[in-house]
C-alpha cells in the first residue's frame, strides 16, 4: 500500500470520524447531565436519516451543481437536526423523566425499549433493505493536487466542520454552554423542574440536533441507509464517546476522529470484516493504560462523603 | 509552612518503648492546592490509643484516608510496622504479568499466522484426504504449515496441490498418487530454491504440458521465489507478532498493577480497619450479615491459602459475640439502613473489630451524638478495645470518647 | 425466600415444546447474567457472546466434521471450562474500570466474538455454522433404544434435559448467594468503598462473578446448540440477544432468582410464543372479515417488545418480583 492511498484512506477515516464524533457528542452530553447512556440515540439518528432521505429525494431528483447541492444538503441537515432534537426531547419527557429517581439500571431498560420502538418505526418507514441516498452532484470526484477527493467526503466536511465550530462557540461563549459545562463537572442533574429541568431539555435538543446533522453526513458518506444503521453507528459512536472520556465533549469529537481513523485503516489493511473488532481492541488496550478515557477525569479517591 | 503538630501527653499514659506500630513521617495531604495536613509526624505504639483533635473541617478525615489508602498523599509516608502500605512486587505479580504477556503474545501470533487457515490446514485437511487423526499426523501437519510447505487438497473430485494456507492453487490432478508425486517434486524444487537463492532447480517437467486438459500454473522463477520465501515470512510474522503482543501484555498488566498498588484493600489486608463519620454500612444487609461478611473477610485476610476454608460455626459465634459487645443484639436481623444513627455507628465499630485488625481508625465517633450516647460509645471502646487494640480516634473537641485515649494530639489550625 | 416456583409443565410435544425449551435455556443464561448484574451490580452487555462461545466449543468438539468427536457430557464440561477461562481472561484487565466503561468493554467483547464467529470460517463455519451436532446420548443404548435418536425425534427429551439443567443452576446460584462469596458480591455492589476498607478485593470478587456468569452462559449455549443441532447464524449471539436477556433480568427484578425466571418467561415467551400465535389468529380473523390481511403483528414485533419494556419500567421500576434487598435499597435511596 503506497503512501498516497494510505493518506486517502486516512482522509476517508477522518471524514467519517467527523460525523461519528457528532453522534458521540450526543451520547456524552446526555450522560454528562442525566447520567444515562441514551441507547436510543443511534436510532434517533437513523430516523433523522430517513427524514433527510425523503427531503433529498424530493428536492434533488436529479444531480445538480455543487452550490445548489450544498445548499440543499445544509437545508436537509437543519431539518433533520430539528426533527431529531424534538424527538429526543419527547423521549426524555415521556420516558426518562418519570424515571429520574428509579434504581440505577431501570432507565437503561427504557432506553432499550425506546430503541426497539424507533427501530421498528424505521423498519416500517423505509423497509427492511438498504435504501440508496440520491446522487446530489453531477461529478462524483474531483482531483485536488494529485489526490482525488470524493464529492461525498467534501460534502461531509461541509456539514460537519461548521457544526463542530458552532458547537464550540456554543459551549465556550454562551451562558447556556457554561452552565452545561459546570453541571457536567460537578454533579448529575436529578431535579425535575426549574433551571435544571430547562437545562436537561436543552441538552437533549442539542444532542438530537447534532445527531440529525450527522445523519445526513452519514447517509451521504455511506450512500445508503438501513433501519439497523442506528445500532451499528451508535455502537461506534458510543465507543468513541467512551474512548474520549465519557462526559467530555472535546473527548467525544476526538474519540470520533480516532474511531473513524481506526476503522478506515483496518478496512484498508485487514478488510471490512474486521473493522469493529479492531476498534474495540484498541479501546480495550487504551482503557487498560488510561481507564478514564482521553479527556475523562480520573476516579476521585476522596473519603469525604 | 509551620509544623502543625504539638503533642500533649495526658497523665497516666504509658509510653511503650517498642517500635511504633504506626509511624507517620512528614505527611502532606492536599486538596485542590490547599494543604489539609502539612508535614505531620506521628508515632503510635502498639496497644496505645491516640485521640486526634482538630476543630476544622476535613483534615481528620483526610488523615485517616491517607493512612488507609483512600487518598494519596502528596508527600511523606505512612508505615505500618515499619513497612509502607503499598503492594509490593511479589513473585505472584511477576508470574501474573509474565503470563499475561505470553498469553497476549500468543493471541497476537495466532492472529498473525492466520489461525483460520491454520485450523484448515491442520484439522480439516486431514479429513479431506482421509488421514487418521493421530498426534503424529497432527504434529506433521503443524510443522509443514510453519514451513510453508505445499499440501494436497480436494475439490469436487479433483486433487489439488495448494500452498499450506490454502490461498494458492498450483496444480490440479485427477489421481491421488499422481498428485502426490507432483507435489513432492514441486516441494523439492521449492526447498532447493530456499536453501540457495541462486540455485536453479530442474523444473522442466513441472512446467505445464500443452496436452494436459487442465492448464496449470507455471512453476516459474517468481512463483518459486515466493513459495521459497513463505517459510521465512510466516515465521517472521509469527515471532514479531508474539513479541509485540508480549510487550503489550506486559505493559498492560504492569499499568493495571501500578494503579492498584495503593488501594484500601492493601491497607485492610495489612490490618488497618476504619470506620466512617457518616456510617457506611451495607444498607440492604442485616446487621448479622454485615458483621458476618467482615469476619469472613478477616479470615481470608489472615490465611495465605488461595481458597481458605471457613469454619461457618466459628464465624457465626464470633459474629454473635461482636453484636453482643456493641449492644445490638435486638437488631440482629434488621437491615442496616433501618438502624438509628447511634446504632449504625455501633455497627461500624463492630465491623471494624470484626476484621481482627491491628489498628482501628475511628472517624469522629462522637459526631452527632448526645452526651449519653457519647458516654455509651466511650464505654464500649474502653471495654472492648483499650489496651488490646491500637486505636486512633478523631474528634472535633474534647468529648468523652476522646478522653479515654492515652494520648491527645492537636492538629493546630492555620 | 425459598420461592422456587413449581415448574410443573405438562408434557409438551411438537413445536411448542421446542420453543419452551429455548425459553428454559435462556432462563439459564439469564441466571448467569443475574449473578453479574444482580448480585455484584455490574452491567454486562455481552452475555450472549459467552452463550455463543459455549455452543461453539461444544460444536467444535463433537461435530463429525472435526476429528475430535468426544461424547456429549465430557464436551459440555470442556466447553463450560473453556468459556469460564475466557471469562477470566477478559475480566482481569477490565474489571477495575468504572461501571460504564466496563459495560462498553463487555459490549465490545460481544461484538468482537460475533465478528470472530463470522470471519474464522474454517473454525466456526461462518454464517452457516457447524453442524449437525450429535444429540446427547447418541451411541448410548438403553433397553435397546438409541437415546440419541430419541432426542432428535421427540423434543420433550431436550425439554426435560433443559429443565434439569435449570434446576441445577438455580440450586447452584442459591447456594452461592448464601455463601461467603455471595455476601462479598453483595457487599461490593452496595458499598464498594466500605467493602474495600474491610479487605474485599473488589476486582477478585467481580472476577469470580464474571467467570461464573460466563460459565453458566456457556452451559446454556451448549444446551441451545445441542437442541437446535447447529451453531447457526452467529448474529443470533450478538448485542441484541445480550440486551434482551439483560432486559429480562431487570424486568423480572435484579438479584432475585424467581424474578429472573419470570422476567425471561414473560419477555421471551411473549416474543417467541405469543406473538406468532396472536398473529396467526389475527390473520385468520382478518381473512374472514376483510378477505385480505391488512395488519400483520409480526412486523410490529420490535415495537411491541419495546413498548412492553417502557411500560413495565414506568410502573414498576424495581422489577416484577424484586428481591428483598433491592426493595430495601430502593426505599433507602428514596429517602
Amino acid at each position: 500500500m503506497d503512501v498516497a492511498s494510505f493518506l486517502q484512506q486516512c482522509g476517508i477515516g477522518i471524514t467519517s470520524g467527523g460525523f461519528l464524533g457528532l453522534i458521540a457528542v450526543g451520547y456524552t452530553l446526555v450522560y454528562g447531565t442525566v447520567g444515562l447512556i441514551h441507547f436510543a440515540h443511534g436510532d434517533v439518528v437513523m430516523l433523522g436519516g430517513c427524514l433527510s432521505l425523503a427531503i433529498l429525494s424530493f428536492l434533488v431528483p436529479v444531480p445538480v451543481d455543487p452550490l445548489t447541492g450544498c445548499l440543499v444538503v445544509v437545508l436537509a441537515a437543519a431539518c433533520s437536526g430539528l426533527f431529531c432534537g424534538c424527538l429526543n426531547i419527547c423521549i426524555d419527557q415521556f420516558v426518562y423523566r418519570p424515571l429520574r429517581n428509579a434504581p440505577p439500571l431501570s432507565p437503561l431498560v427504557s432506553t432499550i425499549g425506546v430503541s426497539f420502538v424507533l427501530m421498528n418505526v424505521g423498519l416500517i418507514w423505509i423497509g427492511p433493505t438498504d435504501r440508496a441516498f440520491p446522487e446530489i452532484f453531477l461529478e462524483t470526484t474531483r482531483s485536488v493536487g494529485g489526490f482525488s477527493i470524493a464529492m461525498a467526503d467534501l460534502l461531509v466536511l461541509v456539514i460537519v466542520v461548521p457544526a463542530v465550530l458552532c458547537l464550540y462557540v456554543l459551549l465556550r461563549q454562551t451562558r447556556f454552554g457554561r452552565s452545561l459545562r459546570s453541571i457536567a463537572a460537578i454533579t448529575r442533574v436529578t431535579a425535575r423542574s426549574g433551571e435544571a429541568g430547562k437545562l436537561v431539555i436543552a441538552t437533549f435538543f442539542l444532542s438530537g440536533f447534532l445527531g440529525g446533522v450527522a445523519s445526513v453526513a452519514a447517509g451521504v458518506h455511506a450512500t445508503t441507509i438501513n433501519y439497523q444503521m442506528g445500532h451499528q453507528m451508535g455502537l461506534y459512536a458510543l465507543t468513541a464517546a467512551v474512548l474520549g472520556g465519557i462526559g467530555s465533549v472535546p473527548g467525544a469529537i476526538v474519540g470520533g476522529l480516532i474511531v473513524g481513523l481506526i476503522r478506515a485503516i483496518s478496512v484498508a489493511f485487514l478488510g471490512p470484516r474486521w473493522a469493529i473488532a479492531s476498534v474495540f481492541l484498541v479501546l480495550i488496550i487504551f482503557l487498560a493504560f488510561r481507564p478514564q478515557g482521553i479527556f475523562g477525569k480520573s476516579k476521585t479517591r476522596g473519603g469525604q462523603r | 509552612m509551620t509544623h502543625r503538630e504539638n503533642t500533649k501527653v495526658s497523665e497516666g499514659a504509658v509510653l511503650s518503648p517498642d517500635i511504633p506500630l504506626l509511624s507517620i513521617d512528614r505527611l502532606t495531604v492536599q486538596s485542590g492546592g490547599i494543604p489539609l495536613i502539612d508535614e505531620l509526624e506521628l508515632d503510635v505504639s502498639a496497644g496505645s490509643s491516640v485521640a486526634i483533635i482538630d476543630s476544622g473541617r476535613g483534615s481528620k478525615a483526610a488523615l485517616l484516608d491517607a493512612i488507609c489508602g483512600l487518598r494519596s498523599a502528596s508527600s511523606g509516608s505512612v508505615r505500618l510496622d515499619g513497612r509502607r502500605l503499598k503492594q509490593g512486587f511479589s513473585a505472584k505479580t511477576f508470574w501474573g504479568v509474565l503470563f499475561t504477556g505470553i498469553l497476549v503474545g500468543l493471541l497476537c501470533a495466532a492472529a498473525a499466522v492466520d489461525i483460520d487457515r491454520l485450523w484448515l490446514a491442520v484439522v480439516k485437511r486431514g479429513l479431506v484426504v482421509d488421514e487418521p487423526f493421530t498426534p503424529a499426523n497432527f504434529g506433521r501437519r503443524l510443522r509443514s504449515y510453519f514451513r510453508a510447505e505445499l499440501a494436497i487438497d480436494r475439490l469436487a473430485g479433483n486433487w489439488r496441490i495448494v500452498t499450506a494456507d490454502g490461498r494458492e492453487v498450483l496444480a490440479v490432478r485427477r489421481d491421488l498418487s499422481e498428485a502426490r508425486e507432483l507435489r513432492n517434486q514441486m516441494q523439492a524444487a521449492v526447498t532447493a530454491r530456499r536453501t540457495g537463492p541462486g540455485v536453479v532447480p530442474d523444473i522442466t517437467d513441472l512446467v505445464g504440458d500443452a496436452n494436459e486438459p487442465q492448464r496449470e500454473l507455471l512453476l516459474d522463477e517468481t512463483t518459486l521465489d515466493r513459495l521459497a520465501a513463505g517459510k521465512r515470512r510466516i515465521r517472521f510474522r509469527g515471532w514479531s507478532a508474539f513479541i509485540c503482543g508480549l510487550f503489550l501484555g506486559v505493559g498492560m498488566s504492569l499499568a493495571i498493577w501500578q494503579r492498584g498498588r495503593r488501594s484500601p484493600e492493601v491497607a485492610a489486608r495489612a490490618g488497618v480497619a476504619r470506620t466512617f463519620r457518616s456510617p457506611r454500612n451495607f444498607p440492604a444487609m442485616t446487621v448479622f450479615e454485615n458483621i458476618l461478611v467482615t469476619v469472613e473477610q478477616g479470615i481470608y485476610r489472615k490465611s495465605s491459602a488461595w481458597w481458605p476454608h471457613i469454619n461457618k460455626a466459628n464465624c457465626i459465634e464470633r459474629t454473635e459475640e461482636l453484636i453482643r459487645s456493641v449492644g445490638l443484639i435486638d437488631q440482629s436481623f434488621s437491615f442496616a439502613s433501618d438502624l438509628t444513627r447511634y446504632e449504625q455507628r455501633c455497627l461500624g465499630i463492630a465491623r471494624g473489630l470484626a476484621m481482627d485488625p491491628r489498628i482501628l481508625l475511628i472517624d469522629e465517633p462522637a459526631d452527632g451524638m448526645n452526651t449519653q450516647q457519647q458516654h455509651a460509645l466511650a464505654g464500649i471502646l474502653k471495654d472492648v478495645c483499650k489496651g488490646v487494640l491500637t486505636l486512633v480516634v478523631t474528634s472535633a473537641g474534647n468529648d468523652p470518647v476522646a478522653l479515654i485515649c492515652d494520648r491527645t494530639v492537636h492538629l493546630s489550625p492555620h | 425466600m425459598l420461592a422456587l416456583a413449581p415448574w410443573f409443565y405438562p408434557a409438551l410435544a411438537g413445536g411448542l415444546g421446542g420453543q419452551m425449551t429455548s425459553v428454559l435455556i435462556i432462563c439459564i443464561a439469564a441466571l448467569g447474567l443475574n449473578v453479574m448484574v444482580g448480585f455484584t451490580g455490574f452491567l454486562h452487555l455481552g452475555i450472549a457472546s459467552f452463550f455463543g462461545l459455549g455452543g461453539l466449543f461444544l460444536a467444535i468438539l463433537t461435530v463429525p466434521m472435526n476429528p475430535l468427536e468426544i461424547g456429549f457430557l465430557p464436551a459440555v464440561f470442556v466447553s463450560v471450562g473453556l468459556t469460564a477461562a475466557i471469562g477470566t481472561l477478559l475480566g482481569s484487565p477490565t474489571l477495575r474500570l468504572r461501571g460504564e466503561y466496563l459495560a462498553i468493554v463487555t459490549l465490545g467483547f460481544g461484538e468482537v466474538v460475533r465478528v470472530l464467529f463470522l470471519n474464522l470460517e474454517n473454525v466456526t463455519g461462518g454464517t452457516q455454522g457447524l453442524g449437525p451436532i450429535p444429540p446427547p446420548g447418541s451411541g448410548i443404548f438403553v433397553t435397546g433404544i438409541d437415546l440419541g435418536r430419541e432426542f432428535v425425534v421427540d423434543s420433550r427429551w431436550f425439554y426435560y434435559l433443559s429443565l434439569i439443567a435449570l434446576f441445577v443452576v438455580v440450586l447452584l446460584v442459591r447456594v452461592l448467594e448464601k455463601s461467603a462469596l455471595g455476601r462479598a458480591w453483595i457487599a461490593v455492589r452496595e458499598e464498594p468503598l466500605a467493602a474495600a476498607t474491610i479487605g474485599i478485593s473488589a476486582t477478585k470478587v467481580r472476577l469470580s462473578a464474571f467467570t461464573i456468569a460466563a460459565a453458566i452462559a456457556g452451559l446454556a449455549g451448549c444446551l441451545s446448540v445441542a437442541s437446535i443441532g447447529t451453531t447457526g447464524d452467529p448474529n443470533a449471539f450478538g448485542f441484541n440477544r445480550s440486551v434482551a436477556i439483560l432486559c429480562a433480568v431487570i424486568i423480572g427484578g435484579l438479584g432475585s432468582i424467581p424474578g429472573t425466571l419470570v422476567g425471561v418467561t414473560i419477555l421471551f415467551g411473549f416474543d417467541i410464543v405469543v406473538i406468532p400465535s396472536v398473529d396467526s389468529w389475527m390473520q385468520r380473523i382478518q381473512g374472514q372479515v376483510f378477505d385480505v390481511s391488512l395488519f400483520t403483528l409480526g412486523s410490529w414485533r420490535l415495537a411491541l417488545v419495546g413498548i412492553a419494556l417502557i411500560v413495565v419500567m414506568r410502573f414498576r421500576p424495581i422489577g416484577l418480583i424484586p428481591s428483598r434487598r433491592f426493595a430495601a435499597e430502593f426505599q433507602e435511596s428514596k429517602q
